[in-house]
């Protein structure tokens, strides 16, 4: 007899087949759910937050071996590094005053012109917990959630441009959808004329595409694709991607373009949230604000789970 | 008399007749602690956790589901299908996929583990390892396919499929450090 096996004359509870048909079907509807009506958010932080410390735990060898990387750092390489830290900041200070006389500016014109004043947009800076772990899904997680303020399909950025958006937020820890996942939507404008339009993620190592654009567009290799600000999930004006290939084909109606991710997709570990600004639907009173909020997150972003 | 050579080397170990020895000593071994199977169950999914490295991640081997095959052969009365699909939602959890597929692939395996078990314990070595192989195969099928219904994500590569079966070659190792509480329980009791 297999040790741990009890005697056959005691009941063990439901056959082991009745068991797998059970568990099997209640996977299968998880799936169902998760993946057409996107209804467990609940049950996913649940877990996110009993796996929490888990994470934390198993971050410490990585961080260990960093620590120890930078103690033995000689001082050369820190005065480098430091030295061009510095450049950079007097390069970047210069541009941030700048963009300071800009905003005022552009917040008086604006009063002028009477247009609705932009709402200024709160920030986190946050760390990557996770690169892709799965090989199908392009989904990072970072260090902060729910406590720390962040908020569903905010944009997410690295120093050169949005890498992706927030797509899961457990209470400390998010997650991460990558613009290259397969079939993720970023409303984009070509920077250069200001032609809207919106790009397609194709899955990791494939360039992006550029759609709906008809064959009269002036659009040119290697034109800058901004965030155009639409939809009111990300600010305007962040650099996206750069367009790499313009494939001219007369037969269709539109022009087939692709373009590679300005930001070093998943790969660098610091990372800027900026929190998206929901549209507030003008016909809910004030005292469903909430309520409408949340509704039109669903619509507004666009960006529905590929996976 | 001399003794033939080669029935004399292979005599004390491997015996070619019917034997009278277990065929697998370590049905011999005392039951495995619930305490001690919980303490692996996390580990496994400690070193799951680890990050590694872009380059590195594809080649991550299936430690969870190497441990829950171990614990479903070796500890059906603790480990069983309800754990498999237990395990499989954090694992969904963790790795940011839809919930349900690694739940039903290890529910799968679960099952697959249990169902076997007794015929298993008897295969030699190499057997388990095929059958071991086989299994978690499966299993990346299941999720693979799970995939493609649920949204036309990119086929990532070969890399997918031959993870399962490098996972396979560690089942010896698995099994020499899982046995560790059993072997200790054995020394102290003798």
């Amino acid at each position: 007899m297999i040790p741990g096996d009890p005697p056959p004359y005691l009941y063990r509870g439901p056959s082991i087949l009745a068991r797998f048909v059970f568990f099997a079907l209640l996977s299968l509807l998880l799936l169902l759910i998760d993946t057409r009506y996107q209804h467990l958010e609940k049950l996913r932080a649940g877990i996110a937050v009993a796996l929490y410390p888990l994470q934390q735990l198993a971050r410490w060898p990585r961080i260990a071996v960093q620590e120890t990387g930078v103690y033995f750092t000689s001082k050369k390489t820190l005065e480098k590094q430091n030295t061009a830290l510095s450049w950079l900041l007097l390069d970047q200070g210069h541009t941030a005053q700048e963009a300071q006389t800009v905003q005022q500016e552009n917040t008086r014109l604006r009063e002028l012109l009477q247009l609705k004043e932009q709402t200024p947009r709160n920030s986190h800076a946050v760390e990557m917990l996770y690169d892709t772990r799965d090989p199908f899904v392009q989904k990072i997680t970072i260090d902060k959630g729910q406590t720390q303020g962040i908020k569903e399909s905010s944009a997410v950025l690295d120093p050169y441009g949005v890498i992706g958006q927030v797509t899961h937020v457990s209470p400390f820890t998010s997650e991460v959808t990558l613009l290259v996942e397969k079939n993720h939507t970023t409303p984009v404008q070509v920077e250069r004329t200001g032609m809207r339009s919106v790009l397609y993620g194709m899955g990791a190592g494939v360039p992006m595409e550029l759609r709906f654009v008809s064959p009269a567009a002036d659009v040119r290799i290697g034109d800058r694709l901004v965030t155009s600000g639409l939809a009111s999930v990300y600010p305007p004006g962040l650099a996206v991607a750069t367009v790499t290939a313009i494939d001219n084909d007369t037969e269709q109606s539109f022009v087939h373009i692709t373009a590679t991710p300005t930001a070093g997709v998943a790969s660098s570990r610091y990372l800027l949230v900026v929190d998206a600004l929901v549209p507030m639907p003008t016909l809910s009173p004030p005292t469903e604000k909430g309520k409408g909020e949340s509704k039109s997150k669903g619509r507004s972003s666009g960006n529905r789970r590929a996976s | 008399m001399k003794p033939p050579a080669t029935p004399s080397r292979s005599l004390p170990l491997r015996f070619s007749g019917p034997s009278l020895q277990p065929i697998n000593p370590n049905l011999l071994l005392p039951p495995p602690q619930l305490w001690f199977i919980t303490v692996t169950l996390l580990t496994a999914l400690l070193i799951d956790l680890f990050p590694l490295s872009e380059a590195l991640t594809p080649w991550r081997p299936e430690i969870v589901a190497l441990t829950l095959l171990y614990w479903c052969t070796w500890a059906p009365r603790f480990i069983g299908v309800s754990t498999g699909f237990l395990l499989g939602l954090v694992m969904d959890v963790a790795n940011g996929s839809a919930l349900g597929q690694h739940a039903f692939a290890y529910t799968l395996l679960a099952f697959g583990a249990d169902y076997f078990r007794r015929r298993v314990v008897s295969f030699p070595m190499w057997q388990q390892i095929v059958f071991v192989a086989l299994l978690l195969e499966l299993c990346a099928l299941v999720v693979f396919l799970a995939r493609m219904m649920s949204g036309g994500t990119l086929f990532s590569g070969a890399v997918y499929f031959i993870v399962p079966l490098l996972t396979a070659l560690l089942w010896p190792l698995m099994q020499f450090l899982l046995q560790w509480q059993q072997r200790r329980t054995a020394l102290a009791e003798r």
